[in-house]
C-alpha cells in the first residue's frame, strides 16, 4: 500500500510540474501559434496526463484530459488554429485538471464532479465551432483560481482546490538536483516525463545542455546536509586558528587540504540550494494574460536571464513581492490601449523581468513601459495624509516623494483607485525585500517604471566584519557595510557636530548621524573612554546611511548565520547569532533594528534631515582635511579629500599603454592615470623607482575615475587653511601649511588637472602655477 | 495507582528545584556564557553546546535574588523544553530523586511571588522542600520583565 501511495506522490508531483509547464507553454502558443514544436510539447503533456490518470482509474482526470488531447490534436493537424478563445478555454481545462488532481492529493481519491459542460465546449471548438457561452465563465473562474494559486503560501498543496484537511504526506516536498551546471526548471519536467520534449523554445533562448539525469532528493535531507557542512566550516574555522599556531608543517598542511575541502564542500552545498529565478517566474505569463486581460489591456512579458540561480529560501521570499510588483505594473502602470495610442506608444505595454548578478548579489529588474509613477499625485497624498508640509513637500526630490509609497499605510483605497503608479502595498513589498536582506530602488519617468530588487545569493552562509565593542566582539553583516573610518578628534570635535540632538560627521560633504554602539547596547558611556579617533563603522539601512562608533574592526569572516532562538526574539538588534572559530558565540547585528531603537529613524523623519544642513561657515573652517602622501623625492604632501574618493593599490603588471598614457581597468570603466611625480617639481621620476604595486588616489572628474600614482600614502590629516604660498611658485604645489612641527606641501590639484586636460575651468588664469587657493576651493564648490 | 518520576534536584540560592530527568540533557561546569546586551532581564547570554547555540537563563536573576558573585564556578542545567534547548544557570547540584507524583502537592500560598509564578508544585522531603519547576513558565516568564 505505502509503495502505491508512493507512485501516487510521483504522479501527483509529476502533474503539478506539467500544470505549471502548461500554464506557460498555452500563453506562450498564443503568441507563436505557429511553433510546431510548442505545440507537440503542449500535445504531449496532455497526452502523459491522460494516460496516468487512465493507469490510476482517475475517470474525470482522463475524460477532460482526453477532450483537451483532442482539441489540441486537431490544432496540431494543422485543421484549426489557436486563437484567444481556445488558449481560454484550454486554460479553463488546465485549472479543471488542476483542482481534480488538488482534491485527489486530498482525499488520495478522485472526488466527484461534473465536467460535462467543460467537455462539451472542448468538443464543440474541436468540431470546429464556436464555444457556446460555459467557456467565458470557466475562464472567470481560471482568472481567479491563478490569483489563489499566486497567493499561496510556499509549502501548501499545490492545488486550488480548498483542502478540508491537511494530506497525509505534502508530495511537493522535494527539489530537483542536477549535476548539469546548467540545468533549468523547465527542462525538469521533460527529463521525467518520456516525451523529449526538452526543445521548448524559451523566449529568453535559454541553451539546454545535455543533461544527465536528475534526481530528486527530500528538501529535508539537504537541509540537514547544509547544517552538516556549516558545522564542518565551524570545526574547520577552529582547526586553522590552532594550525597557525603550531609549528608542525605535517600538521599545518594537511589543514590547509581540509581548509580548501571544506571550501568546495561548502560551495557545492550551496549550489544544492541554488535554484533559477524562472521557478519562481513560471507562473508570471499567465498572470500576466488573465490580470491585463481583466483590465482591458494588452501587456508582454519579457523574461531575461532566468537561469540566475538564487537560494531556495530567497526564491520564496521574493515570490509575493514580485507578483505585487507585476500586478501594480499590469494594474496601475501599463496605460490602456487607447491612452497608449494617443501618447504614441506601442499599443501593447511591456514588462521586461530581468535578472542578473551584480557585486555578489542577484538583481531583479521589473521595468514596464507604462506612465510611470504620479509623482506630483504622490505629493499630494503626503501633504493630506499629515505626512509632511505643503512647502516641505515643494523642496522635495522626485526621488525623497517616491519614497513616501514605502511608507506604511500610505496605500490606502482611495490610493489604489487614484494612483496611476504604484502606491499599492509597496510597504509590504520592501519589508519582505528587507527581511531576506535585500533592498528595493524605483526609478521613474513618463517612460516607464523601473524596479530593482538586490537581493544576497544566500542567507545561511554570510561575510561579516567583527567588531568589539566593551569587551564583546559583534558581527555587521557586509551586505550593510558602506566603509570603515578612523575619525581624527584632534581634541577639537572638529567636524562632529549636533544636528536636533543628534551626534553627526562630515563624510565627503555628507551629513552622517553617529549612534554610539556602546551608549546603544548599554555597555557604558563611549565619553568614559576618551579617545583621539573614532572608529566608525558606516553602515547603510532601508535609506539611512549612519555611522556606528565601535571600539575596535577586528576581522572579515563568513559567518555560519543561527537563530538567536525564542527569548531574544524581542531583542530586534541582532538578526542571529554564530559561533567563532575558537568556539566562542558572537551576535549579528540587524542593522536596521538598531536604526529605529536608537530612535534615530524617528528623529530624522521629524527633521528634514537633507535639507537642512547647514552649510559650513566659511570662516569657522580653520582647517581642512587633507590626505597626507609622499611621492619619491618629495616627502609629506597634501591632497584636498574634497579630491580623493578612495584608495586603492595595483600590480604594476595591470596598468596598459594607451597612447602616451597609462590606463588602467577600474571596475567596468578605464581609469586614467596620472604619476603625479611627473608633475611636482622635484619629485624624481617613477620610473627611477620600479615597484611591483602603486598606489593610486582616485578621484572622479565628472564621473570618470582619475588615478593619481603616488609613493606612500599616510593618513588623513587636519590642516590650516592658512596656506602660505612660495615664491617662486613650485609647479604642482599650491604653497605649504604647517602640521604639528613640520611643513606640508598643498598639491595643486586643479593646475595638474589642466596640464592633463581635465579642467572645466580653462577660462580661468589657467596659467597660473600658484592658482590661489580660495579660488580653488570656489572652482570646487562650483562644480 | 501512582506513577513514579524521576527528578535532578539543584539549589538556587536556599531554595531546592526539582525538574524532571526526562527534560534535562545535560550539566556542565563553567561552561562559557557569552553575554547579549539588551536581552531580557534574566536571559544572560548564550552559550555554544556543541554547535548548537543555547540561551542560558541566570536562576538567580529569573528568581530576582541577588547575582551570584563568583561567575567562575556557575553550573548549568541544560534542559529541553518543546524541542529546544535552554541552559539554567544554578548554584548547587543535588541527587536525583524518584518520586511519586500522588505526593506532589499545590505551590505553598506563602512562597515568595517570584518563585511561585514558576512552579507546577511541591514535594515534602525530610527537613526541606523540593520544588518543581514549570519548564514552559520558567521561560515564558522571562520575557515578562
Amino acid at each position: 500500500m505505502e509503495n502505491n501511495d508512493q507512485i501516487l506522490d510521483e504522479f501527483l508531483l509529476e502533474a503539478q510540474e506539467i500544470f505549471d509547464r502548461l500554464d506557460l507553454d498555452l500563453v506562450q502558443l498564443e503568441q507563436t501559434p505557429e511553433d510546431k514544436k510548442l505545440l507537440g510539447s503542449i500535445f504531449r503533456a496532455m497526452h502523459t496526463l491522460k494516460g496516468s490518470s487512465g493507469f490510476f482509474g482517475f475517470h474525470r482526470l482522463e475524460k477532460v484530459a482526453h477532450a483537451g488531447e483532442s482539441l489540441l490534436s486537431k490544432v496540431r493537424e494543422g485543421t484549426l488554429r489557436i486563437d484567444e478563445e481556445k488558449t481560454n478555454v484550454l486554460l479553463a481545462t488546465l485549472d479543471r485538471l488542476r483542482d481534480i488532481v488538488g482534491g485527489i492529493a486530498d482525499q488520495r481519491h478522485e472526488l466527484a464532479g461534473d465536467d460535462s459542460a467543460l467537455i462539451a465546449t472542448l468538443k464543440a471548438l474541436a468540431a470546429g465551432e464556436s464555444a457556446p457561452a460555459p467557456a467565458t465563465q470557466a475562464t472567470a473562474a481560471a482568472v481567479a483560481a491563478v490569483a489563489a494559486t499566486a497567493a499561496e503560501p510556499p509549502a501548501a498543496q499545490p492545488a486550488a482546490a480548498p483542502a478540508p484537511e491537511p494530506p497525509p504526506e505534502p508530495p511537493a516536498l522535494a527539489v530537483v538536483v542536477s549535476s548539469s551546471a546548467g540545468i533549468v526548471a523547465a527542462s525538469e519536467v521533460q527529463a521525467a516525463d518520456p516525451a523529449p520534449t526538452a526543445d521548448i523554445p524559451a523566449r529568453e533562448g535559454v541553451k539546454h545542455t545535455e543533461l544527465t539525469a536528475p534526481v530528486k532528493i527530500n528538501v529535508e535531507l539537504l537541509d540537514k546536509l547544509m547544517n552538516l557542512v556549516s558545522e564542518m566550516v565551524l570545526a574547520r574555522n577552529r582547526l586553522v586558528s590552532f594550525a597557525t599556531n603550531s609549528g608542525d608543517i605535517n600538521f599545518t598542511s594537511t589543514v590547509h587540504t581540509i581548509d580548501i575541502i571544506t571550501l568546495e564542500l561548502q560551495e557545492r552545498m550551496m549550489e544544492t540550494r541554488m535554484q533559477p529565478v524562472s521557478n519562481v517566474w513560471a507562473k508570471f505569463p499567465r498572470l500576466v494574460r488573465d490580470i491585463s486581460n481583466e483590465c482591458g489591456k494588452k501587456v508582454e512579458l519579457i523574461q531575461i536571464g532566468g537561469e540566475t540561480e538564487l537560494d531556495r529560501t530567497l526564491l520564496e521570499g521574493i515570490r509575493d513581492p514580485l507578483i505585487h510588483i507585476i500586478r501594480n505594473s499590469v494594474d496601475h502602470g501599463i496605460e490602456t490601449p487607447e491612452v497608449r495610442r494617443a501618447k504614441g506608444k506601442k499599443e501593447t505595454g511591456s514588462i521586461t523581468l530581468r535578472s542578473m548578478h551584480e557585486s555578489g548579489m542577484v538583481v531583479i529588474e521589473i521595468a514596464d513601459d507604462g506612465g510611470g509613477i504620479d509623482i506630483p499625485l504622490v505629493a499630494r497624498m503626503a501633504v493630506q495624509k499629515g505626512l509632511v508640509s505643503a512647502e516641505r513637500v515643494a523642496r522635495m526630490a522626485d526621488r525623497e516623494i517616491i519614497d513616501f509609497i514605502y511608507l506604511p499605510g500610505f496605500s490606502t483605497k482611495a490610493a489604489v483607485t487614484t494612483l496611476s503608479g504604484r502606491g499599492v502595498g509597496m510597504d509590504v513589498v520592501r519589508t519582505n525585500v528587507q527581511q531576506i536582506g535585500g533592498s528595493v530602488d524605483i526609478a521613474t519617468s513618463d517612460r516607464g517604471t523601473n524596479l530593482r530588487l538586490r537581493i544576497p545569493l544566500t542567507l545561511a552562509i554570510m561575510p561579516a566584519v567583527f567588531v568589539q565593542c566593551g569587551g564583546q566582539r559583534f558581527a555587521i553583516p557586509q551586505s550593510n557595510l558602506f566603509e570603515m573610518i578612523r575619525y581624527e578628534k584632534n581634541g577639537t570635535h572638529q567636524g562632529l557636530e549636533d544636528f536636533y540632538g543628534v551626534p553627526v560627521f562630515r563624510l565627503r560633504n555628507k551629513l552622517i548621524p553617529i549612534i554610539y554602539l556602546r551608549n546603544e547596547l548599554g555597555l557604558g558611556d563611549a565619553g568614559e573612554v576618551e579617545q583621539d579617533s573614532l572608529n566608525i563603522v558606516v553602515v547603510q539601512a532601508a535609506a539611512l546611511c549612519f555611522g556606528l562608533v565601535v571600539d575596535k574592526v577586528l576581522f572579515m569572516q563568513e559567518v555560519v548565520v543561527k537563530s538567536v532562538g525564542t527569548l531574544l526574539k524581542g531583542t530586534t538588534i541582532y538578526s542571529g547569532a554564530t559561533i567563532l572559530g575558537d568556539g566562542r558565540v558572537a551576535m549579528i547585528f540587524d542593522i536596521g533594528g538598531i536604526a529605529v531603537r536608537s530612535g534615530l529613524i524617528s528623529k530624522l523623519l521629524d527633521k528634514d534631515f537633507k535639507a537642512d544642513i547647514p552649510e559650513p561657515p566659511v570662516e569657522d573652517t580653520k582647517t581642512q582635511s587633507m590626505l597626507l602622501f609622499d611621492l619619491h623625492s618629495v616627502k609629506r604632501i597634501a591632497i584636498p579629500l574634497d579630491y580623493v574618493d578612495r584608495l586603492e593599490m595595483f600590480a604594476i603588471s595591470r596598468v596598459e599603454r594607451r597612447g602616451n598614457h597609462s590606463v588602467i581597468i577600474y571596475g567596468d570603466q578605464i581609469m586614467k592615470l596620472i604619476w603625479l611625480s611627473d608633475f611636482v617639481e622635484g619629485a624624481g621620476s617613477a620610473d627611477a623607482h620600479p615597484t611591483d604595486a602603486i598606489n593610486v588616489i582616485v578621484h572622479y572628474h565628472n564621473g570618470q575615475p582619475l588615478g593619481f600614482v603616488v609613493k606612500v600614502i599616510h593618513d588623513i590629516v587636519a590642516i590650516s587653511s592658512e596656506i602660505i604660498l612660495i615664491t617662486p611658485p613650485q609647479p604642482g604645489i599650491m604653497g605649504s601649511s604647517i602640521l604639528g612641527d613640520s611643513v606640508v606641501s598643498i598639491l595643486n590639484v586643479q593646475e595638474i588637472l589642466q596640464l592633463n586636460h581635465l579642467s572645466q575651468a580653462a577660462e580661468k588664469s589657467s596659467t597660473s602655477a600658484a592658482l590661489d587657493y580660495e579660488d580653488a576651493r570656489m572652482l570646487e564648490t562650483a562644480k | 495507582m501512582s506513577s513514579i518520576r524521576s527528578y535532578a534536584t539543584f539549589y538556587v540560592g536556599d531554595l531546592y528545584f526539582g525538574i524532571p530527568t526526562s527534560n534535562v540533557v545535560e550539566l556542565t561546569k563553567g561552561t562559557e556564557v557569552t553575554p547579549v546586551p539588551l536581552a531580557p532581564y534574566a536571559v544572560s547570554g548564550l552559550i555554544n553546546l556543541r554547535g548548537q547555540i543555547v540561551t542560558a537563563i541566570d536562576m538567580r536573576k529569573r528568581l530576582k535574588f541577588t547575582p551570584n558573585p563568583s561567575a567562575d564556578s556557575i553550573i548549568t542545567v541544560f534542559i529541553r523544553n518543546n524541542g529546544v534547548l535552554f541552559g539554567l544557570s544554578i548554584d548547587k547540584v543535588s541527587d536525583i530523586l524518584e518520586l511519586e507524583d500522588s505526593k506532589l502537592e499545590p505551590p505553598p500560598s506563602n512562597m515568595p511571588a517570584t518563585a511561585y509564578e514558576l512552579i507546577i508544585g511541591f514535594h515534602k522531603l525530610a527537613g526541606k522542600l523540593l520544588f518543581i519547576l514549570d519548564a514552559d513558565k520558567l521561560i515564558s516568564g522571562c520575557l515578562a520583565e
